[in-house]
């Protein structure tokens, strides 16, 4: 999952992205004024956005209306040291969609942001379950069947995200947009050769597939292949 | 005394004053128009009596005349019968009225004709003295032509005593009642009149820090009240004006503050998420170190900001040479940063350095290095700060000018105020806490000078430090 941060406090945008990054589902973009974090809001996929308010450039709410505008479904944290019961409300109603006031806990901001991603995706229940494969993400633990590992944090990363899209097709760009931040330079056959990692992990001792290659479009991450001309 | 006593005292005098002056009046003219009427009568009846005595009188020697009391049946009278006398030019008593068993001394011949009150025998009696002009017809006498004399004639003026008294009882009594009515009037009036006053204290006394926005509506008010109420709406617009810098205040200390303690507790918490390294962990208490001396330099300028006085300040004095060699040292403490963003510092000096100025060392090092400061940061990338002292006879200013882009026109209102930075995020990467004018102008009224800011021509800011200067010689 790709997050991006928008706080002109460098030290502090950086803990959050240190925080953040501790878990192998984050990788993390961080912006320090309000027009650089605007436009990165909306030429880049991100799966959660932590604003602030008090931005150089553009200011927080304004970057908010932006970005709803486009229709964009992006989850939004609000995060800034004005949390009166007036400065919620606004925010709230801008479209974000949770409020975080300064100084909060690092575990609150990272348990929330969690949150926010499960339920965009429809999945409230932390423990992702497909088939026999279970995704505990919280402790990163994959089980399939009676076996459990722990996975580099880019294959966990590439695992959870496919099963919060689970039964979707998911494009080799979409994987590139959303697994790594905008510091890495894309090579699209990085991809392949962590699936077919992760495939050989998750069908050790004769398990059946479940990342399904769709030829042209992408994968699928499903218990079934599915129909197509090709099959 | 409350205003509703005094207006009920002075309305009450008033009625009072009035009241006496017409029952004065009154009295006086009824008393005078009374007094005619006896008057009139008196010379009636001593006309009747003069016609009488010419009639009856023969000669001038004559003794006495024929005078019959039938005639006028007044002098019979047994109860408070009239007096009369008659007397002659000489001296001599013509003829007195029985009822005057003896001429009162006072009663002599006259020419004038007046009249007199007097007493007899415990009786009060008015007469008058009516001096009478006979003329003889030539064939009576061959002397004179005409014969002198004069009535004297007096009623009794018990009637009319009774009367006047009975008419100041009267007007007494009435004014007596009037009085009593006035004051209730006048205490139904003073309420009335002070009910419009009360109902605006009563309005006012629902006003209270939550709702300051509270405006007296000067429609519903009587017109001379008008005036109050607008002056109260005055009040309310600046005390709510207050309460929102304050209120303002508030919020942006508590912004200030959460800021610094936000990094402190995000650096400390995503340490925590990773296994102890001492190297990394080194690093980290050396970043919390810096932290937490921002965050006491924080706090010590809010508290200086709204610090209202400081005693140490007031009356400080320093010799302008001291001053200016101070001020060069603050600048010497810039060049490092100064020739990193490109920017020159051009000091002059004062004409003379005679003389003293009415600060004290903190005061300038805090106002000069918070003027430069803002010169070099807002200034743009190449800068010149133009640093000048000038005197005249009472004070001493130090312009500071650069030649960047200047201030904005909407900051120039509120350029000294506490956290009004060059834009909006509050941001201590960019430099500054948005304090440092706030305090610095603070610095400089304290000790009786002014701080203030102009464009400068030709482009760029001008801030002008005035201080109170005295020459040696005072």
């Amino acid at each position: 999952m790709r997050i991006l941060i928008i706080e002109d406090e460098i030290r502090l945008a950086n803990n959050i992205k240190k925080g953040l990054g501790s878990f192998p589902s984050f990788v993390v973009d961080v912006c320090h004024d309000g027009i650089d974090g605007q436009h990165q809001a909306l030429t880049s996929e991100y799966d959660l956005l932590i604003l602030d308010l008090m931005l150089p450039g553009i200011g927080g709410l304004d970057i908010l209306k932006a970005i709803r505008a486009t229709g964009s479904r992006l989850p939004v944290l609000i995060l800034t040291a004005k949390n009166t019961k007036e400065d919620i409300i606004r925010g709230l109603d801008y479209g974000c969609d949770d409020y975080l006031g300064k100084p909060f806990d690092m575990g609150e901001l990272l348990a929330r942001a969690k949150a926010l991603i499960r339920r965009s995706h429809n999945q409230p229940d932390p423990i992702l379950r497909i088939d026999d494969l279970e995704i505990d993400t919280r402790s990163h633990l994959v089980k399939r069947g009676e076996q459990e590992f722990l996975l580099p944090a880019l294959e966990y990363r590439l695992l959870e995200y496919l099963a919060y899209h689970k039964g979707q097709i998911v494009t080799k760009t979409d994987l590139l947009e959303h697994l790594y931040d905008y510091n890495w330079e894309r090579f699209s056959n990085v991809i392949e050769v962590y699936i077919s990692g992760l495939r050989k992990k998750l069908e050790k001792s004769g398990a059946r597939r479940l990342i399904h290659t769709i030829r042209g479009q992408g994968y699928i991450l499903s218990p079934d292949p599915p129909q197509t001309s090709h099959q | 005394m409350s205003l509703r006593l005094r207006i009920t005292v002075l309305f009450l005098l008033a009625q009072l004053s009035l009241l006496v002056a017409f029952s004065t009046g009154t009295f006086l003219f009824t008393y005078r128009r009374l007094i005619k009427s006896f008057d009139q009568s008196l010379i009636a009846n001593s006309e009747a009596l003069a016609s009488l005595v010419k009639d009856h009188i023969n000669d001038e020697n004559s003794n006495g005349f024929a005078f019959s009391y039938e005639v006028m049946p007044r002098f019979s009278r047994r109860k408070e019968p009239d007096l009369f006398a008659i007397l002659l030019p000489d001296g001599r008593l013509l003829q007195k009225s029985k009822s005057m068993p003896y001429l009162p001394d006072f009663i002599i011949y006259t020419k004038d004709r007046r009249f007199q009150n007097f007493h007899l025998d415990e009786e009060h009696y008015r007469g008058v003295f009516f001096p009478v002009t006979h003329e003889i017809s030539p064939q009576e006498t061959s002397s004179d032509k005409e014969r002198q004399f004069t009535i004297f004639f007096a009623t009794n003026r018990e009637d009319l005593d009774d009367d006047l008294a009975d008419i100041l009882e009267f007007i007494i009594g009435s004014a007596i009642l009037m009085a009593f009515l006035s004051t209730g009037v006048a205490f139904w009036v003073a309420r009335k009149s002070l009910k419009p006053l009360y109902h605006l204290a009563d309005e006012a006394s629902n006003i209270d820090a939550e709702n300051l926005d509270f405006r007296f509506v000067l429609g519903t008010l009587p017109t001379d009240i008008q005036a109050l109420g607008s002056a109260f709406n005055d009040v309310l617009f600046r005390i709510e004006e207050g309460f929102k810098r304050e209120q303002n205040f508030t919020d942006d200390a508590a912004h200030e503050l959460r800021t610094p303690v936000t990094i402190i507790k995000s650096t400390i918490q995503s340490a925590l998420l990773f296994p102890p390294d001492q190297q990394q962990d080194r690093k980290t208490l050396e970043e919390l170190n810096e932290d937490v001396n921002r965050l006491e330099e924080l706090i010590e300028a809010l508290l200086l900001s709204i610090r209202t006085s400081s005693e140490e300040n007031e009356g400080a004095v320093m010799p302008v040479q001291e001053f200016c060699s101070e001020i060069e040292e603050v600048i010497s403490t810039f060049p490092l940063t100064v020739d990193k963003s490109g920017t020159s510092i051009h000091f002059q000096g004062p004409d003379s350095t005679s003389g003293y100025v009415y600060t004290n060392n903190l005061s300038l090092r805090q106002i000069m290095t918070n003027l430069i400061s803002n010169a070099v940061r807002h200034g743009g990338k190449t800068t010149n700060v133009y640093l000048s002292i000038s005197q005249s006879e009472d004070k001493l200013s130090v312009m500071v000018e650069d030649d960047g882009p200047g201030v904005p026109a909407e900051l120039k209102q509120q350029l000294f105020q506490r956290f009004v930075r060059g834009d909006k995020s509050r941001t201590r990467s960019t430099g500054g806490l948005g304090l440092g004018l706030s305090i610095s102008r603070i610095s400089a009224e304290q000790c009786g000078g002014t701080l203030s800011y102009q464009d400068r021509e030709g482009g760029g800011s001008c801030f002008i430090w005035e201080s109170k200067y005295r020459n040696e010689s005072q």
